[in-house]
């Protein structure tokens, strides 16, 4: 104890009381059972505890220190091209008839001589369900067929889409497939990956089978098997198939 | 240095001061039927971070450290619940009346610093009664060397209070 501790040391107890303390200085044994259950709980962790490590491989400092640098830099490359490929994509021009490689796409300039023409009617459109039950395709089922569409939300959410397939279902109803092969056409330039593509698709093929083109038929049913091969549709693909002579 | 070495070492240092932990357990308090669940409790921290002990140094201020520490945490975790149904056991050993003045006066000492709020009961065993130095208190409790001083003031002041109380015959807890 130095000079300086000794001035602020508080008073000694009294006597009485340190001499009470002096017996508490000295240390109970603890009675042989209780030690040798003590004892015995704590090697028996030990022995769990050798049991359950696993030595870890040592990886030394500097060489960890240059995993991470290089995984973090791995990673950021991987994400700065990722950016470059949202960026680049919608700028870059769509090679027409053909599906769009990257996940972004700009909604068209829109079709001419669509929208005055096609506005979608409602009482027609139930009859043309009923017309044609088997090519309506709900966006549900379109989602379990491993395609991608768009995912940008269009601006006129996906109206003009529709009132293309519409036209292409209503010369289909009036048996116009030469009209149907054409607003098929149209659609696929307009929306080569959009939302009612596959069943754009089942349309052609009806189309070509209607109008007795065997050969384009198989070949686009080919492709649309291809490009959905989970489509509750092929059933009805295979079926027109199955009509040609 | 291997694993099993360090385990034997760690287990021996425990064998050694497992009185001490004992004691210094029931001094801060901890319940009698607590007392080995917190010894083991010890024994694992003591085991994890055995690394960390400088052998050259006394052991008793650094196990005195993870006692309070362990005991605070318990303290903390089962301040709201009512024991039941506790009662010591009656000591069998034959009790001569040195050995029985020895354990009442050892009763009376438990129960007087069991009345001083732990913070400076902690102080006061580690320095009074476990006589380590009051530098080695404040690195051990992570507390000024100041708050060191000012504590034992008041615990003694406290415990002598206490005793006094007892002694007149209040009830001994």
């Amino acid at each position: 104890m130095t000079t300086d501790d000794t001035g602020r040391m508080p008073p000694p107890l009294h006597h009485s009381v340190d001499a009470l303390l002096a017996h508490e200085r000295a240390l109970p044994a603890q009675p042989e059972m209780a030690r040798a259950r003590i004892l015995a709980r704590a090697r028996e962790a030990l022995r769990a505890t050798a049991l359950a490590t696993v030595s870890p491989r040592v990886v030394p400092f500097r060489v960890r220190r240059y995993l991470f640098a290089s995984a973090a830099g791995v990673a950021l490359l991987a994400g700065a091209a990722a950016a470059y490929q949202m960026v680049r994509r919608p700028l870059s021009p769509l090679p027409t008839g053909k599906r769009a490689p990257g996940i972004l796409q700009e909604p068209p300039s829109g079709p001419p001589s669509v929208e005055p023409t096609a506005a979608p009617k409602p009482a027609r459109e139930i009859a043309l369900a009923a017309t044609t039950p088997a090519v309506r395709v709900a966006p549900a089922k379109a989602a379990f067929s491993g395609r991608r569409t768009s995912l940008v939300a269009r601006p006129d959410g996906g109206l003009r889409e529709l009132a293309l397939l519409t036209r292409a279902r209503q010369s289909d109803a009036r048996g116009d497939y030469a009209s149907v092969l054409s607003v098929a056409a149209e659609h696929l330039r307009s929306y080569p990956t959009g939302r009612l593509s596959e069943e754009r698709e089942v349309l052609r093929v009806k189309a070509l089978v209607g109008l007795g083109r065997g050969g384009e038929a198989r070949y686009v049913a080919a492709q649309f098997r291809h490009q959905f091969p989970r489509s509750v549709l092929l059933q009805k693909v295979d079926d027109m198939l199955a009509s040609l002579p | 240095m291997s694993p099993s070495t360090i385990d034997d070492s760690c287990l021996g240092a425990y064998q050694r001061e497992l009185d001490y932990l004992i004691r210094t357990l029931q001094r801060l308090g901890v319940n009698p039927a607590d007392v080995e669940d917190l010894a083991h409790e010890v024994f694992l921290i003591l085991r994890r971070t055995w690394h960390t002990y400088d052998p050259t140094r006394p052991l008793r201020p650094y196990l005195f450290g993870i006692a309070f520490r362990v005991a605070a945490t318990h303290r903390r975790r089962h301040w709201r619940e009512v024991p039941f149904a506790i009662v010591d056991g009656p000591d069998r050993a034959p009790c001569p009346d040195q050995a029985l003045e020895t354990s009442r006066a050892r009763a009376l000492a438990l129960a007087a610093l069991h009345r001083i709020p732990v913070p400076r009961r902690a102080v006061l065993v580690m320095h009074d009664i476990d006589e380590i130095p009051v530098h080695e208190v404040a690195a051990t409790l992570a507390i000024p060397i100041f708050t060191v001083y000012s504590r034992l003031r008041k615990a003694r002041r406290e415990l002598e209070t206490a005793v006094a109380q007892l002694q007149k015959g209040s009830v001994i807890r």
